[in-house]
């Protein structure tokens, strides 16, 4: 077994800047039958490019649709990208063999918002958390029993649950038994999707509380997708926003919700309710106008001109390249 | 009865349009029964909207379906008050409530599916919600129900009332089951988690319709929720509720700026703020409703509690101007 980083002093989260993946001109086509048998493609992510430093935390937000979940299982490469590269601790990924892929699965791990679907129900909670570390072969059986018991323990639940199935726990309970088998590994990246989404506030916090220890003693970086703005400007070191299938917007998180520039951005930042404004007039509508756009049926030129404000004629025809508007920020706009 | 005192202490306002008093819902489950509401009272003033607001489980939902008397077996309604204008829904027969329910009274619910049927074009169904209750040709119904398609700000309205719900995106559903729920022009509408299932973007223009159809008709809104951003954008006043009971009531704006009870203050400070610290949390959870603590039911999880707190349970009392509060540790005025 590895050695263990047990007794790490909180605090030491490291992040540099040395990338810990690069993915860039990543696309990811699904084949869809429309009515009437005839074949057509849906390009649920158009052409992405981020990284992700060592240690750091990237979140992804964007309505549903927008491409935040594909994105990221295309560059984890659980549905691997129809093109695009993803540079994985300095290695292509996006073109291994599922068997070449070990070495880089055993580095990432993912954390799903349901931990009522995400945990096998017929295996006790010991069995659960020890399973990535079976299927890599890693200790003996008493020695993934005892590392078993450790994880447990660092995620707050008790040597005796170890014996108990996933329907004995509440959601929060399911939730840590989840992170606890991402963490038996030691990645260096864990993909979490809307990991608190499904939780009720005081359990949230409970979580959110956790995952911040934990990022602080082990220390991987994170793909965090989330939908709850407060949450991911708590959790994140960078936010990229998504519409359509593409970035609009990136940077780091304060400057993101302090200065959005692209007009998306700032339509889902004003739309996140708040507390301490008191009740709202009524036709005070905040956030954007109409209805997602169909994937099927993108809009020609910047896909967001059909609900945005300041929309022009070239909006129409030219869509707009992700640009520096700052150093460390970025955004597809022809009016930033 | 405090129930009144609770009355004559809310200003400017005469009487509750619908009040729930000492409600009791009793689901039967193999483990024994399970007291899903357990003595709620709150009140809902003409014209404002009541934030009903509390955690899974709580029994909010449930308080909600027992006023219309939607309460399906296993669970029954045990014992309680629900005065509609002043009169007991409790005590009219089916075939009354019957009559409450749609015109009086309507309900939307977080998921449309629950209450659009898949094989009916919207236009239909809304037609039909007002055919039950209103002596109306079915053209008439049809014109009426574009109008109201029209009013809830459904692009497009004589096209879409030909649509199917499955054809309609969430946003659009969602206006399409408002738009069935005020084509009769009742009183009340009780919405449950009506924007939960929405991306913000969506919420923010359903929120904004409810408050505009409350402006235009008068309306006056008991809405459910678990999210107490969204309440402070559209409630008046708020009832917090916790395993089955209203643990501290008050208007909106007294209650985020000095709220009495630690499970709302816990509550209100879980929300990540911008601090880049750890979150305020409560530790534990909620109780099994089967197996409460004694005394006070938020004891086991309270940084205030005492030997008081765990053998006898607070009831609501004045902790300022129309703010309640069931706690024996509330700060009062």
């Amino acid at each position: 077994m590895r050695e263990r980083p047990i007794g790490r002093p909180a605090g030491r989260r490291i992040m540099t800047d040395a990338p810990l993946m690069i993915v860039k001109d990543l696309v990811k086509e699904f084949p869809h039958k429309r009515a009437g048998g005839r074949s057509e493609t849906m390009r649920a992510v158009n052409g992405v490019s981020f990284h992700i430093r060592r240690g750091e935390t990237l979140a992804l937000v964007g309505e549903s649709g927008s491409g935040k979940t594909t994105l990221a299982r295309a560059a984890a490469m659980l549905h691997p990208p129809t093109s695009g590269s993803v540079v994985f601790e300095g290695r292509e990924i996006a073109t291994l063999k599922r068997r070449s892929l070990k070495g880089a699965r055993k580095r990432m791990q993912m954390i799903f918002q349901d931990p009522y679907a995400s945990l096998n129900p017929r295996l006790p909670v010991s069995a659960i958390i020890a399973e990535p570390l079976a299927i890599h072969s890693l200790g003996n059986r008493a020695e993934r029993r005892a590392e078993a018991l450790r994880l447990a323990q660092s995620v707050g639940l008790k040597a005796q649950d170890l014996d108990r199935y996933p329907h004995q726990f509440s959601g929060g309970q399911r939730q840590r038994i989840a992170i606890a088998r991402a963490l038996a590994l030691k990645p260096a990246l864990i993909f979490a999707d809307e990991p608190v989404s499904a939780l009720d506030v005081s359990i949230q916090s409970q979580i959110l509380n956790l995952l911040r220890d934990l990022r602080e003693e082990y220390g991987p970086a994170f793909l965090f997708i989330g939908h709850d703005l407060a949450v991911v400007r708590h959790f994140a070191d960078r936010v990229a926003v998504m519409y359509m299938g593409r970035i609009v917007e990136e940077a780091a998180s304060e400057t993101l919700f302090n200065t959005p520039r692209h007009p998306y951005a700032r339509a889902l930042i004003a739309a996140a309710p708040r507390i301490g404004q008191g009740k709202r007039a009524p036709g005070a509508m905040r956030g954007a106008a109409r209805d997602i756009p169909s994937p099927f049926d993108p809009p020609p030129g910047c896909p967001f001109h059909p609900r945005c404000p300041m929309a022009e004629d070239i909006c129409k025809t030219t869509p707009p390249e992700l640009e520096l508007v700052e150093p460390g920020h970025q955004a597809a706009c022809h009016f930033t | 009865m405090l129930e009144n005192t609770m009355l004559e202490n809310t200003p400017g306002v005469s009487e509750p349009i619908l009040e729930v008093r000492g409600l009791e819902v009793a689901f039967e489950t193999e483990l024994g029964p399970l007291r899903a509401v357990d003595g709620a009272s709150f009140a809902l003033f003409p014209g404002r909207t009541l934030g009903l607001v509390g955690e899974s489980g709580c029994g909010k939902s449930v308080s909600a379906l027992s006023i219309l008397q939607l309460v399906q077996p296993p669970g029954r309604i045990v014992s309680g008050v629900t005065l509609f204008h002043g009169a007991d829904l409790m005590a009219l027969e089916e075939r009354q409530m019957e009559d409450v329910r749609g015109r009086q009274i309507s309900m939307i619910f977080q998921d449309p599916a629950a209450a659009l049927n898949p094989v009916f074009s919207i236009g239909d169904q809304i037609a039909e919600a007002l055919r039950i209750h209103t002596a109306v040709s079915r053209a008439e119904a049809g014109d009426a129900a574009v109008a109201m398609l029209e009013r809830v700000g459904m692009p497009d309205p004589a096209s879409h009332a030909k649509s199917y719900p499955h054809q309609l995106s969430g946003g659009m559903r969602q206006r399409a089951m408002i738009a069935m729920a005020l084509v009769c022009g009742p009183d009340v509408l009780i919405a449950d988690e009506p924007t939960t299932a929405l991306d913000v973007t969506i919420q923010a223009q359903i929120l904004d319709l409810m408050l505009e159809m409350q402006r235009e008709m008068g309306l006056s809104i008991l809405f459910i929720t678990h999210d107490l951003a969204v309440v402070s954008e559209v409630a008046d006043d708020v009832a917090v509720i916790y395993a089955g009971r209203v643990v501290e009531t008050s208007p909106a704006k007294a209650l985020f700026e000095r709220a009495r009870h630690p499970y709302t203050k816990a509550l209100i400070e879980t929300i990540p703020g911008g601090s880049p610290g750890r979150l305020a949390s409560i530790p534990g959870m909620a109780p099994d409703p089967r197996n409460l603590p004694t005394g006070c039911r938020f004891s086991d999880r309270c940084p205030l509690a005492d030997d008081q707190c765990r053998v006898s349970e607070p009831e609501l009392e004045s902790a300022g101007e129309a703010h309640w509060a069931a706690c024996w540790k509330a700060d009062h005025d």
